[in-house]
């Protein structure tokens, strides 16, 4: 078993310089949601992408239910991101770049 | 095309794009706040280095400004060192030698990873002229 970030260093200090409350957020290659539930629980609504399809499989089953209908998920790079203009607030890009 | 310029298209003038990188080359695998040895991730900070060139390819074309830059230190833990070593082994850029690979394996757990990782707010800002 493997705890990342059991302490929650990662997000705690991204909570602190940036408030994500009510916010619309994109989540750049989300993988296996390890900043997804986190976003999610603060967000106003979530896009999550990554190109690889399991990653995006698990990041979906590990959300908890009760964040479901804030995100939305989708398989593709980062460089095929095609989203309407001006449309989000703060793109999160957590070891994705 | 640079992915930072179609984040950049998709965020509200004034966005903030927040990125998180691991940026040690030598990041240190403890047991019980004993170093058994490090992970050669040399090779990954090129590709840190390839994506900061890329940032700064995107900041002079006034998309983005820096607006704030710091370290962190995150801790992975394994309860289980054999998966330590299966699952960094699977990461880009990383080795992990032969003896220190051993010797995770053989730790008694729970093992510990701790990783530098640089967190950086880009600000979105409207090109001159557009």
């Amino acid at each position: 078993m493997r705890w990342r970030d059991r302490d929650g260093v990662e997000p705690a200090a991204i909570a602190a310089l940036v408030p994500l409350e009510g916010k619309r957020v994109l989540d750049v290659g989300c993988g296996t949601g390890r900043l997804t539930s986190f976003a999610a629980a603060r967000a106003a609504s979530l896009y999550a992408f990554d190109p690889d399809p399991e990653s995006i499989a698990e990041a979906q089953t590990t959300l908890p239910r009760d964040l479901r209908g804030r995100v939305r998920f989708a398989v593709h790079a980062a460089e095929a991101l095609d989203v309407p203009r001006r449309r989000f607030d703060i793109a999160l890009c957590g070891w994705s770049l | 095309m640079n992915a930072l310029r179609r984040i950049h298209a998709a965020l509200v003038p004034g966005g903030l794009v927040v990125d998180t990188q691991p940026v040690s080359a030598r990041p240190p695998v403890c047991r019980d706040g004993r170093r058994l040895g490090t992970l050669d991730m040399r090779e990954w900070i090129g590709t840190v280095d390839a994506v900061d060139a890329l940032v700064a390819q995107t900041i002079d074309e006034g998309l983005y400004e820096i607006e704030r830059e710091l370290q962190l230190v995150v801790t992975d833990t394994y309860d289980n060192g054999a998966e330590l070593v299966e699952h960094v082994s699977g990461w880009k850029g990383t080795r992990i030698s032969h003896a220190l690979a051993a010797r995770v394996a053989g730790a008694a757990p729970p093992v510990t990873l701790d990783q530098a990782v640089r967190l950086r707010l880009l600000r979105a800002i409207e090109p001159l002229g557009r």
